[in-house]
């Protein structure tokens, strides 16, 4: 019997030596190539709904942008833990500040993704793909790719109406060169008019490509249409002191009141009603989640599964009406900050444990309150058009209605715009443009107050130093 | 190369034949006279052999024209005897102090030592500690010189960071390829085994038993290691488990028990201190509850372990059989580790030609976990951050939750985080000789690896609760067929080992986590309310490999060795797959010469040198193609997403490290003094770099091959016998290394201000051309201003003091790269008594401590270091190391400067061990073998550099241990734990 045994060794080492090639040519299984991420519709369609996924993450518009724009005004307090956001909030930011540089890299990383949606689409053959679903399909990541820079350019420039926009803004970059096998790009900063510029030819090019709507509500709130891209435009008119282009954007969202109006109540938030224009959609499964949190993660107490850390400020609760205002009775509540501490806190997100709240990048509301204020600035009067549409905000809010005689002159009228504007849309990350764009300070009161004017260097976010390091050639704002 | 290995094979099978044969007999033994069990004879020129048995006999059949036969005993001077008429043979072994007979484990095969010409560390535990150790990692420090094993972090169950010869890589792993009993193993190369971040990586070697160590080598110059191709440039470790050895059966028994406290820990404000601060510096009043958190969480570790083991065996079978149990709790609550043992080694002589040999170890780990260390869930660092202000249970003594920094005690209390593992790793062998002299080896080997990870966050601490259950695999199974030759001709004897080995290993990973629990007695993830992710990933690689090594040698004193390997690997695109490697050495032993051969003085004299080439591919599976990945991460609104992962580089290769080793062995004065020293050079070309692009590029990196690197050291080794009368002995080592680290060129690369290119590794280190891979890069921090109470830091001039932290005024302030490193160790032996002790230092490596980012900033919402304390005031200004409570510093006050820089030099008793072992002959009974009583403690001292007290914990840490460029920093690095043990071994 043993001495059989040995022959046992021949087929083993035979079959040890032959194996060969083939058993090291493996490829990924969870991944595409390139090439073949774009080789039919079915692919190509969920490349752009990755641009969609990519602007989900905590820095783009899953909180951290909103977080920041709040931070640096006045409306929110800051309790939290992390030195890299205080240092934001107390106008100390270095620039090595690692919010800062997650926040610009992950834009660029839309900013990618959307390029190469825009340049690989077109020349996708598949016959089931028709040329009307392609030019949908590069529309909708050029409107993308306008709201990625249009919160980039408002946190990296000053603000357009300082100068008409003559800022150093940051670098556009149109193409994925890296993707396509090309050299890096060292790209050089563009002024904020260029930005400007650039935005509103992404967004009026894919205005016509643009569906009105979608059949499901999720993605009429979710996708990019046509009104999106006319709400974005009247946001961007609107903060470069152009009035009458904002007013026709509004009117081109508000003319479709089958699809825009105000909700009755404060019980649209992540609901994906009528008072949506765009909102971010976020999934107990599909969300910003990456580590610190997201929206519900920052503005909830930990009771609430939150971190806690921005608590209504002093200030803003002097703003409103405790007793009457409906934001205030049915959007707010008192709970512990991170400190911790007693303190007041927003309703309008829900999750603080998995960030499921949609994120609110438009609304109606804004639309209404951006006509009304340049309807106040193009004409320099008492308005009667725009007190109508003060009105419908705050009788919405269970606040009286004013009439002209309430107003000593169009100035006033701004500022009762403006101040409704601040409780309308408190949490949503608009306070510290509003009020930039306009000509005032983030802050009236405390240490900090004396440098947080318009082009005061730290109201806006550095240049991050790895940028710099790396040879970018970018030139980092004045004073970092 | 595989047509030719196999008509080769094919050739010699068939013309094997058959030879008369003889049988010798006779007895083995020492000089005083007594059997030697185990002595290994074999017949020159063939592979026949035998070992003796209990009495030191044995029988041999050989074959009719053998003439030599070769005697070989640990311990004792190799005999050659040559073989007269008779078949009986009575041999005395003359004992060896410097085991210069040994045979020592080297790649795909063993050698003589005395032959021995590559630059290999050989450690074996029992001769080195006799004491027990945790992991075998702790067997390479300090004991082997080349080698830099740094302890990571002080929590259980976490890797070391392992460094031989320096770093030959940047972006591609630095760690030793390990292999056991000829079975690469699985490290996480395809995939991390767990979520573990920071220092707490975990640790490869951990599935082992070090008490089934027979031997470890470490492969150090391309000599040595080049035989293992594409992943030998970090080197190489061979992990020899023990085998069985023919003779009566042997039942060892061992038992230890202990404690642990951490070598040191913060000092933070407690609740009054914190109060007063934050009023000084905040105008804050904090509430007026206290509560130690460090205290909370401080407690005694405890550690057991249990080990039998049984071995022995006939002539033609032996064995070794052990399990083993070991059960520790770390110092701080929450860390377990639990680890459960078994092996089985068998070896069985078919016929006299036909052998195989098989070796299974199994292992089952239950590591109770606690958050890696960067993180608020960690307990230590959790009970260093919490305010002091804030209790952890109200006044019925339910828990509260405490916000952002969370109730460790809670979660401790309350939660799950743990990670069970199970790994097999075997393999079987047959071995046939088809002539003599020529053996053919066929090897099957598995490793299989599985970890479960399972998480349960308590209803206090995420409302509702949180839960995770990730399983991952990472599943290999490999094969190696060799040839092996083996002759003398007259002066001239040859040995050639030839074949290839095939490779693959698949991981996985499977995940699910959900949200919302009723109650938290409901530990699962299928009891949660929400589901937030599913995911099921799975990533193979392949390796085939041939490779070959002949070694001539002529009148046993001048010695030619060469190795040739060829890879290829599925991780680098289709032209760039394939890569040879080799090396060639020689060596010179001037002792066998007639000028030296009758030397008093000089007892052994050897030279050698070589040169040879070795890879790296531990860039991860797939990193040359042009990737859209899939899944959750790009989905939007309920419809499946593709997003950009990865850029193609479809040039991407290996990367190659050359090396130059020069050596010397000697021994003089009867052997009483012996000493191995080094030269060697490394120099690595087409480094595999993560090439780092602005971001505006939309990728933060590429990969790509540029650039090069060198590594240049010195290794020495010294072993003397001071003292050596017949009851006492007095044995000292030093290990001592030294090595220079230094990138020479990144081309592409960005430059920085002073026009040298670098590679950056985190905000504060950097590889930059001209200097070591491990540079910090940072503002240099000058003090608190006594006229102004404002902290200042230095311009890039180093000569005006500035009030802020501008990133030009960076300047280089040292390296996380040691001038040198070694150890001390002496042993006293007086009859039954063993006393050892060992001295571990490195010296001049500097460290950076992100903590302080935390505990010294004044303005933070948390506890502060009681440091803080000392901050200006009018009546505090010269003495203050705090900016004042109104200066603007405060606030930049902790921020990334040299401030958080400390000198990492330490010296500490890494191990003193007594013991006592009483033999059954003393005492004359039979029933036992000898027992052996000891005590040992573990870094029972340290001395650490200036700058520590009251700032930082232990000075061993290596945050991200497994990454290159972030060496020599710490995030609440867990300190290493001080340690008493005391343990009964008994043989029978």
């Amino acid at each position: 019997m043993k001495s059989y045994f040995k022959y046992l060794l021949l087929p083993a080492f035979l079959l040890g030596t032959v194996a060969c090639d083939k058993d090291i040519n493996l490829s990924p299984e969870q991944s595409l190539t390139v090439e073949a991420a774009f080789a039919n519709k079915a692919t190509a369609q969920a490349s752009l709904f990755g641009v969609y996924s990519a602007t989900q993450v905590l820095e783009i518009f899953g909180g951290l942008t909103l977080i920041l724009n709040e931070y640096m005004a006045d409306n929110v307090e800051f309790v939290g833990s992390f030195p890299t956001l205080q240092e934001i909030r107390n106008y100390a930011t270095l620039s090595n500040n690692t919010n800062v540089q997650g926040l610009w890299q992950q834009h660029y990383v839309a900013i990618m993704a959307a390029n190469t949606v825009i340049s690989r689409v077109p020349g996708v053959t598949d016959a089931s793909y028709s040329d009307a679903e392609k030019r949908q399909a590069v529309a909708e990541a050029k409107f993308l790719r306008a709201i990625t820079y249009f919160n980039l350019v408002n946190l990296f420039g000053q603000p357009y109406n300082l100068n008409g926009g003559t800022s150093l803004g940051v670098p556009i970059v149109l193409t994925p060169d890296i993707l396509d096998g090309k050299d890096p790009l060292f790209p050089k900063r563009n002024t904020v008019g260029e930005v400007y510029a650039q935005i509103e030819k992404d967004l009026k090019e894919a205005l016509p490509d643009l569906p009105r709507t979608y059949s499901s509500a999720d993605q009429r709130r979710g996708r990019a249409t046509k009104g999106a891209a006319n709400g974005m435009l009247c946001r961007l008119y609107l903060y470069k002191n152009d009035n009458a282009g904002a007013i026709a954007r509004a009117d081109s969202v508000l003319n479709y009141p089958s699809l825009y109006a105000l909700a009755t109540d404060f019980s649209f938030y992540d609901a994906n009603s009528s008072e949506d224009v765009f909102s971010v959609q976020m999934t107990t499964t599909d969300n910003s989640r990456t580590g610190s949190g997201g929206l519900g993660g920052y503005m909830l107490p930990a009771a609430r599964g939150g971190r806690g850390d921005c608590p209504y400020s002093a200030s803003l609760l002097a703003a409103f009406d405790q007793t009457k205002d409906l934001r205030f009775t049915t959007l707010t509540f008192k709970g512990t900050s991170a400190l911790p501490a007693a303190a007041t806190f927003t309703n309008k997100y829900k999750d603080g444990l998995t960030n499921a709240d949609n994120s609110p990048v438009q609304r109606v509301s804004e639309i209404v309150l951006n006509k009304a204020e340049a309807l106040v600035k193009s004409t320099n009067t008492v308005n009667a058009d725009a007190i109508t549409l003060l009105n419908r905000i705050r009788t919405r809010a269970g606040l009286a209605a004013r009439t002209a005689a309430d107003f000593a002159d169009s100035a006033a009228l701004l500022t009762a715009i403006l101040n409704e504007r601040r409780l309308e849309l408190c949490f949503e990350g608009h306070r510290r443009l509003d009020l930039l764009r306009n000509g005032f300070a983030l802050r009236t009161t405390g240490t900090t107050a004396a440098i947080s004017k318009p082009g005061d260097v730290r109201v806006i976010l550095p240049i991050p130093q790895r940028e710099i390091d790396l040879g970018s050639s970018l030139p980092q704002n004045t004073g970092y | 190369m595989k047509k030719l290995s196999l008509v080769l094979f094919l050739l010699v099978a068939g013309a094997a034949s058959i030879f008369a044969q003889r049988t010798v007999t006779g007895k083995v033994v020492d000089a005083k006279g007594e059997g030697l069990i185990g002595a290994s004879i074999l017949a020159k020129g063939s592979t026949r052999g035998t070992v003796t048995d209990i009495d030191g006999a044995f029988s041999l059949n050989v074959p009719e024209n053998t003439q030599i036969l070769v005697i070989s005993y640990t311990g004792f001077k190799t005999q050659e005897v040559t073989l007269g008429a008779s078949n009986a043979l009575d041999v005395t072994m003359e004992s060896d102090a410097i085991g210069l007979d040994e045979t020592v484990v080297i790649g795909y095969g063993t050698q003589s030592n005395r032959n021995r010409i590559s630059s290999i560390s050989t450690v074996n535990p029992e001769s080195i500690h006799n004491n027990p150790l945790l992991g075998p990692q702790q067997l390479l420090q300090g004991t082997a010189s080349g080698v830099q094993m740094t302890n990571t972090s002080g929590v259980l169950g976490s890797a070391a960071a392992i460094r031989i010869r320096g770093v030959s890589s940047i972006n591609a792993g630095g760690n030793p390829l390990f292999v056991v009993d000829g079975v690469p193993l699985n490290d996480g190369s395809s995939g991390s085994l767990s979520n573990a971040a920071g220092g707490t990586a975990l640790n490869p070697l951990a599935d082992i038993n070090p008490n089934d160590i027979e031997s470890m080598t470490v492969l150090k110059d391309a000599g040595a290691s080049a035989i293992y191709g594409s992943r030998a440039a970090n080197g190489v470790v061979l992990i020899t488990t023990k085998k069985g050895k023919a003779g009566s059966n042997k039942v060892n028994l061992e038992y230890y028990t202990g404690f642990s406290k951490p070598t040191y820990t913060l000092d933070m404000m407690n609740a009054d201190e914190y109060r007063g601060f934050v009023k000084a510096f905040n105008n804050q009043d904090a509430p007026a509850t206290s509560f130690d958190w460090p205290k909370a969480v401080l407690q005694t570790g405890r550690i057991s372990s249990y080990t039998v083991n049984m071995s022995g065996g006939t002539d033609k079978t032996q064995y070794y059989l052990s399990g083993s149990y070991l059960d520790q709790s770390n110092y701080a609550i929450g860390n377990t580790f639990k680890r459960y043992n078994g092996r089985l080694n068998l070896k069985h002589q078919v016929s006299n030609k036909l052998r195989f040999n098989t070796n299974i170890g199994l292992s089952r780990i239950d590591n109770d976990r606690i958050g890696a260390d960067n993180n608020t869930a960690a307990s230590l660092t959790s009970a260093y951050l919490q305010v002091p202000t804030q209790p952890a249970y109200d006044d019925a003594g339910n828990f509260l939750n405490t916000g952002f920094i969370q109730n460790v005690l809670a979660i401790e209390k309350l939660g799950i985080f743990r990670l069970l593992t199970s790994r097999v790793t075997a393999n079987t062998s047959l071995s046939y000789d088809i002539l003599p002299g020529l053996t053919a080896k066929t090897d099957w080997g598995v490793d299989l690896l599985q970890t479960e990870e399972t998480s349960r966050t308590p209803n206090i601490v995420t409302t509702g609760g949180s839960a995770f259950n990730n399983v991952r695999a990472d599943n290999k199974w490999l094969t190696t067929n060799t040839l092996n030759y083996s002759k003398q001709f007259g002066d001239f004897a040859v040995d050639a080992i030839g074949g290839m080995s095939f490779e693959y290993s698949l991981f996985s990973l499977t995940s699910v986590a959900g949200s919302g629990f009723a109650a938290d007695a409901l530990r699962n993830v299928s009891s949660a309310a929400t589901p937030t992710s599913t995911q099921a990933n799975r990533t193979a690689w392949g390796l085939f490999s041939q490779f070959v090594r002949p070694t001539f040698r002529f009148k046993d004193r001048y010695i030619l060795e060469g190795s040739l390997r060829r890879d290829g690997s599925s991780r680098f695109g289709k032209e760039f797959r394939y890569g040879t490697f080799w090396s060639v050495n020689g060596g010179w032993i001037l002792s066998e010469e007639g000028f030296l051969k009758n030397s008093t003085f000089i007892n052994n004299l050897k030279l050698t040198a070589s040169y040879g080439t070795t890879g790296n591919d531990r860039i991860g599976n797939f990193p040359s193609q042009g990737l859209y990945g899939s899944g959750v991460a790009f989905d939007y609104s309920g419809l499946p997403g593709l997003g950009p992962t990865q850029p193609a580089n479809p040039k991407l290769r290996w990367e190659e490290t050359a090396q130059a080793d020069i050596g010397i062995q000697f021994s003089i004065l009867k052997s009483r003094i012996s000493v191995e020293a080094n030269v060697w050079q490394k120099k690595t070309s087409n480094l595999l770099l993560a090439f780092q692009l602005p971001d505006v590029n939309g990728f933060s990196s590429i990969t790509r091959n540029a650039g090069n690197m060198e590594n240049k050291g010195v290794d020495i080794l010294i072993n003397t016998v001071n003292i050596k009368t017949k009851d006492f002995q007095w044995k000292s080592t030093i290990s001592l290394s030294k090595y220079v680290n230094k990138v020479t060129n990144l081309p592409g690369a960005s430059k920085d201000a002073d026009g040298n290119p670098f590679i950056t590794g985190t905000g504060v280190q950097r590889a930059i051309v001209g200097y070591a891979l491990n540079t910090f890069y940072l503002v240099r921090y000058k003090g608190i201003n006594p006229a102004t109470g404002n902290a200042e830091w230095l311009s890039k001039d180093g000569t005006t003091p500035v009030t802020t932290i501008n990133p030009a005024d960076r300047v280089i302030v040292g390296s996380a790269i040691p001038d040198y490193y070694g150890s001390f160790t002496n042993t006293i032996s007086y009859k039954g008594f063993d006393l050892s002790a060992m001295l571990y230092f490195t010296k001049g490596n500097k460290v950076f401590l992100g903590d302080l980012n935390f505990t010294e900033n004044p303005i933070s919402g948390f506890n502060k270091s009681a440091r803080l304390l000392n901050y200006w005031t009018e009546n505090n200004k010269e003495n203050a190391v705090v900016p004042s409570p109104t200066s603007a510093t405060r606030s930049i006050f902790a921020s990334n400067s040299t401030n958080q820089l400390l000198d990492g030099s330490f010296m500490r008793l890494r191990n003193v061990s007594l013991s006592y072992t009483l033999r059954a002959k003393q005492v004359g009974v039979k029933w036992f073998d000898s027992i052996r009583l000891y005590v040992m403690a573990t870094n029972l001292w340290t001395q650490r550099a200036k700058g520590w007290a009251g700032r930082g914990q232990d000075p061993e840490i290596a945050d991200a241990g497994n990454s290159n460029v972030q060496q020599g920093q710490s995030f609440f690095t867990a300190p290493q734990a001080k340690m008493i043990q005391m343990g009964v071994n008994v043989g029978f």
